[in-house]
């Protein structure tokens, strides 16, 4: 029997043992795996799941919260490997950026998140409402509208376009993921928190 | 989604403890399938407690909404349950009304002399003894065109 026939099981078993042995070597500890989007970027697994935990996204069940805190599942693209390739994770993995959400707000707002250094979270009779949040900076009200479906893009009737962006502290609110936009190529996340106003900008039409 | 209509005619009268409640605020509200339940005051009432608002009046303080905060509501037509539900403003919502205006009132939302209403309520709510319900009796035009519903509130809160 030609060598290379008898030795082919053994080289087998080597190779198996060495990618074996290789994977014990680069098999991070807990917490330090990382896994890559598509911008680049990079996060640790534990990193991801503590935001998705703190956005309420659960891999093991993805079933979302509702806006209202009910059990309707909005989208189901909660799992840590779509995740992967999501804008959520683009943002949440960006480094620095992580932290910023985008508002896309009418003028009255920006002046009341303005005089009070945060973004309100009630509506016009004083209760508290849900805030939504998008993960992507636009540069202009059409491009929002259309990728939010607000404003003049509304499916259900034009209203007024959004006039200003807010950025936002995203840090220690307690969130939900809204899914992506009927329609649109946005993603949504809403909270009940008022978070601290990092910049406003007038956006262009 | 509903294919309940608004009325054409809300109207609405305010009692506390059976009487009348003049100068008395309403809180509606308009369940939403989707984002935020829309949300607001109309009034205030004559010296009998009454007040008529049209559907027109309605969708107008939801599209003045709307164009408020773009991104928290989605329009009446795209989700709105069909129901429809009015308390009075008991202290605690006129509290929050307060607060409301804090925040909100440069932004034209309000119609001129909204805390002159505010501060007439809470001087007829003073003088009500406490432990008093306030009630609302509804109707609307044409009667079937939603769902309604009057909420209790006392006036201690």
């Amino acid at each position: 029997m030609p060598a290379a026939v008898w030795t082919a099981p053994l080289r087998l078993v080597l190779a198996v043992a060495v990618l074996g042995a290789l994977a014990l070597v680069s098999t991070p500890a807990a917490g330090a795996a990382s896994i890559h989007d598509r911008s680049g970027a990079f996060t640790s697994v534990v990193q991801l799941r503590t935001r998705c935990q703190a956005a309420r996204i659960d891999d093991g069940a993805p079933t979302l919260a509702r806006p209202d805190g009910g059990a309707r599942v909005y989208d189901r693209s909660a799992n840590v490997s779509q995740l992967r390739t999501s804008p959520f994770v683009r943002v949440l993995a960006t480094e620095g950026g992580g932290d910023a959400f985008y508002r896309y707000v009418s003028d009255g707002e920006a002046q009341a998140a303005q005089n009070g250094g945060s973004i309100p979270n009630t509506d016009v009779a004083g209760n508290l409402r849900s805030v939504f949040y998008s993960t992507d900076r636009y540069e202009s009200a059409s491009e929002a509208e259309s990728a939010l479906q607000i404003g003049a893009e509304n499916p259900a009737g034009a209203t007024a376009s959004p006039t200003w962006r807010l950025a936002a502290s995203g840090a220690g609110a307690d969130w939900s993921y809204g899914g992506n936009v009927d329609g649109g190529s946005g993603v949504e996340l809403l909270t009940e928190n008022a978070l601290r106003l990092l910049g406003a900008e007038r956006l262009g039409p | 989604m509903s294919t309940a209509a608004l009325p054409t005619t809300l109207s609405l009268v305010a009692r506390a403890d059976g009487r009348p409640l003049p100068g008395a605020l309403f809180e509606v509200e308009l369940p939403m399938d989707r984002k935020n339940n829309y949300r607001f005051t109309v009034g205030p009432a004559d010296d009998a407690g009454g007040l008529h608002v049209s559907g027109t009046e309605l969708r107008g303080s939801t599209v003045r909404i709307n164009d408020l905060f773009p991104m928290d509501y989605v329009g009446l037509d795209a989700g709105w349950t069909g129901d429809l539900t009015v308390r009075a403003v008991d202290r605690k919502a006129l509290e929050r009304l307060r607060r409301a205006h804090e925040t909100w009132g440069a932004t034209g939302y309000y119609p001129d002399g909204f805390t002159d209403h505010l501060d007439a309520l809470e001087r007829a709510l003073s003088t009500l003894p406490g432990g008093v319900t306030l009630t609302v009796v509804v109707a609307i035009e044409p009667p079937e065109s939603c769902q309604v519903r009057a909420v209790s509130s006392h006036q201690d809160n």
